[in-house]
């Protein structure tokens, strides 16, 4: 009897450890060095040649994004701002046309704290070229011309493929929406491709579509000024998960710091929050969404959410008090919570 | 108390050698964070075992970068860029995901996805 009890203890164990051993499906993971940042792609559930072959088409996507995209480089966008200041119409293609009135209609949402149009402000901060500035920020007189011209999205007009701009003083720069965009563009060639499963993650901001088998993706958010991950969250169908931060692009000179996120309405970095994190089903939007209300701050990153039509949001300001929409309290799972000063914050 | 049978003699030794496979198994989960891949240019150049205590000079973009491997732990030491985000990012661990010199081209990921998080937000 005691031999029987013994084996039927060892045949459960074998079982429990057959269910254990079970070869599970990899994720493919690559990475590329492009757009000024580290782009990872993970996919789940497709071989790896398929997964090599689709993550060298996106490579050659993303070096073209680049390419047109970039303020800097000699392109698409360089050739645009360039004919603007010329001050006479002229013919665009018809992938720029739809990010223009597209970032047109975000910029309208958020009454102008998302603006593209401000292109010569970031160039006159040196945030546009891949370097990192240095020296002094620029003169308060060469802001304020700037920012006298009121340059907007909407001094842009497109008749068919003819765009005419209402002044000279603007000049295009993608750089809180591109990201997104691309994002986008990259998870629309996965799934026509048959992907289901997948992740692409642009310098950690990110899209994930389907889940990880039977795991929803297990996304980290990190901790603004810290090493560690202030909060997680799982995504188990389509989403995005874009944060804007003032630790991403920085210089210091003589003691002070002077970050990328320059508040269109001063010309100046936003200074009231740390970081903004927002969950949107659209990267492009979350990604226009997370610098808006990171410029909105503490005070109205709520009623430009709910113009911008996003409703999950994290502000962390620049206490580290963190404000959080309910929607967004039900979806993140906070590692220390007990050390975080949290406000919910009903619309 | 009863005394073992020669079949309860065999049982206890395939149950024991069961457990010493199943632990060898769970233990391989424990050197996930052993490894690391060096990626210069987004190509794998070095799987680098961090027990090896060393300094590790990489030619990169735009010149050569230091890499520290100390006591399990790696962490750039020193870089040509001008931002020098990568060595005020210190030592790199699972929750970071990476540790990279952007205009240098170098990345440090663990050769072993992360078993906290598939990607992180930042």
């Amino acid at each position: 009897m005691k031999t029987v009890k013994v084996l039927a203890f060892t045949s459960l164990f074998w079982l429990c450890a057959c269910e254990k051993t079970e070869p599970e499906l990899a994720v493919f993971k690559e990475q590329m060095f492009v757009m000024g940042t580290i782009i990872d792609v993970s996919i789940y559930g497709e071989s790896e040649k398929k997964s090599q072959k689709m993550f060298h088409d996106l490579l050659k996507d993303f070096k073209y994004m680049q390419a047109s995209w970039s303020p800097t480089r000699k392109g698409g966008l360089r050739r645009l701002n360039g004919l603007i200041a010329l001050e006479s119409p002229f013919t665009i293609g018809p992938g720029i046309k739809d990010m223009i009135e597209h970032s047109t209609q975000l910029s309208l949402q958020s009454e102008g704290l998302f603006n593209p149009a401000l292109g010569k402000l970031i160039k006159l901060w040196k945030f546009s070229q891949e370097e990192l500035p240095k020296g002094p920020p620029p003169a308060a007189d060469a802001i304020n011309k700037i920012l006298a011209g009121n340059p907007k999205m909407t001094d842009l007009v497109i008749t068919g493929l003819i765009l005419e701009s209402r002044t000279p003083d603007l000049a295009v720069d993608f750089g809180a929406y591109a990201k997104g965009y691309g994002v986008d563009k990259a998870i629309e060639y996965l799934k026509s491709q048959g992907v289901h499963n997948a992740i692409i993650n642009a310098g950690g901001d990110l899209r994930a579509i389907g889940s990880k088998g039977k795991d929803a993706w297990h996304i980290g958010i990190r901790h603004p000024r810290e090493n560690w991950a202030i909060a997680s969250i799982k995504i188990q169908a389509d989403e995005s998960v874009f944060t804007s931060g003032d630790y991403e692009r920085f210089y210091e000179y003589e003691g002070k710091r002077y970050h990328h996120i320059i508040d269109p309405r001063t010309g100046y970095p936003a200074d009231q929050s740390t970081s903004v994190t927002v969950l949107h089903h659209n990267a492009a939007i979350a990604d226009a969404a997370a610098t808006a209300l990171f410029v909105a701050g503490p005070k109205d990153w709520q009623r430009i959410a709910k113009k911008m039509s996003v409703t999950h949001v994290m502000l962390i300001d620049k206490n580290g008090k963190i404000f959080l929409t309910p929607e967004m309290q039900e979806r993140l799972q906070f590692t220390q919570p007990e050390s975080l000063d949290i406000t919910v914050v009903s619309h | 108390m009863a005394k073992l049978t020669t079949a309860d003699k065999i049982v206890f030794f395939v149950a024991f050698c069961g457990i010493a496979v199943l632990f060898s198994y769970l233990g391989s989960s424990a050197t996930s964070d052993r490894f690391v891949n060096v990626k210069v240019a987004g190509e794998d150049r070095y799987i680098v075992d961090l027990h090896e205590e060393k300094t590790l000079i990489l030619a990169g973009e735009l010149g050569d970068s230091q890499l520290q491997i100390q006591q399990g732990k790696i962490r750039f030491i020193h870089s040509p860029c001008n931002t020098q985000y990568c060595v005020r990012s210190g030592w790199l661990n699972q929750t970071m995901g990476l540790i990279a010199c952007l205009p240098n081209k170098i990345s440090v990921h663990f050769s072993e996805p992360s078993n906290l998080y598939d990607a992180i937000n930042f």
